[in-house]
């Protein structure tokens, strides 16, 4: 009986915890220059899609967008910019692929030259839709992790690469910048840019 | 004997009151009736505006009134800084993927290229 308990406690946080807890890659950017943290799920996630289906912004980009989003759950990106060689372990990003490798996850691309990694992983769901992509990508002096999780087409992809005009609803969003990044730092929806 | 009868006559003989008897009987009435109803009137206690629920309730309608928009016109605007910021990281959240995609994608044209050669 001490065991069952004892089992079902341990249990407890795995089944509370919906996805990837990116505190296990908080290793990572300790000896970082540049951090940068986006979390963007549930009520924030709603927001910013209403903000791009708000008045003036007919743009169709903008409504390609607001598409995608609505179908998301959650938006995750963590980004590390390191001054030199070495000062992060690839070991580092093991949480994050081993659970990728535990799930239903299905790696789809993965490209690996001298220091520059990249892989993209692809969660199947019924009816050829897509439940969540991630992308790891590692260089030398950058690592940069990009998890997705909701319902994607594969077209909505496509579209994330490239065609879909970001730069556009940047501006559209009141002309960000490059050096607005990190200028807040709220709990689970910051981003954040840190000198170390 | 004839003495005590003569003062018997005299105890119980008819007098007339005096002329102003029934003016005095009926003034004495007046009055006590006077009295009695003021005995029964209500006092009036006249309280300062300060002292009076009904003024206090007036006073804090009126301010909750008037609270009640300026409180939504800030809440309202909170939610669409709050909104803009979640725009914000939306769109930077994008054009991160973005550009990792693009990334990947390049390395991957870069890779088929030398094997090809």
């Amino acid at each position: 009986m001490k065991k069952f308990l004892a089992l079902a406690l341990l249990a407890l946080p795995l089944a509370a915890q919906d996805g990837f807890d990116f505190k296990a890659l908080d290793k990572l950017g300790a000896n970082s220059k540049n951090r940068t943290n986006v979390t963007l799920d549930g009520d924030m996630l709603k927001m910013a899609a209403g903000f791009l289906g708000a008045a003036g912004n007919s743009n169709k980009d903008a409504a390609d967008v607001k598409t995608l989003v609505d179908s998301l759950k959650g938006v995750y990106i963590r980004s590390w910019e390191f001054d030199q060689k070495g000062m992060y372990s690839a070991g580092d990003l093991e949480p994050l692929r081993a659970y990728l490798r535990a799930g239903k996850w299905n790696r789809v691309v993965e490209s690996k030259k001298d220091d520059e990694l990249s892989e993209i992983y692809l969660l199947p769901q019924p009816g050829g839709k897509l439940g969540g992509v991630a992308i790891v990508s590692a260089e030398a002096k950058e690592v940069t992790v990009v998890y997705i999780a909701g319902s994607l087409r594969t077209e909505d992809i496509a579209k994330l690469s490239g065609s879909m005009g970001i730069p556009d609803i940047g501006s559209q969003l009141g002309n960000l910048k490059k050096g607005d990044k990190g200028e807040k730092g709220d709990k689970g929806s910051a981003k954040t840019k840190e000198e170390d | 004997m004839n003495n005590f009868e003569d003062d018997l006559k005299k105890s119980l003989r008819r007098e007339s009151p005096p002329l102003d008897f029934a003016a005095k009987v009926l003034a004495r009435a007046a009055a006590l009736d006077q009295a009695k109803a003021a005995a029964q009137k209500p006092k009036v206690v006249v309280r300062p505006v300060w002292r009076r629920p009904a003024a206090w309730a007036i006073a804090a309608g009126i301010t909750v009134a008037a609270l009640i928009p300026v409180g939504m016109v800030e809440y309202r605007h909170r939610q669409e800084e709050k909104a803009m910021e979640a725009g914000r990281q939306l769109a930077l959240a994008l054009d991160i993927t973005r550009v990792q995609l693009q990334k990947t994608k390049e390395r991957l044209q870069k890779a088929s290229k030398q094997h090809a050669l």
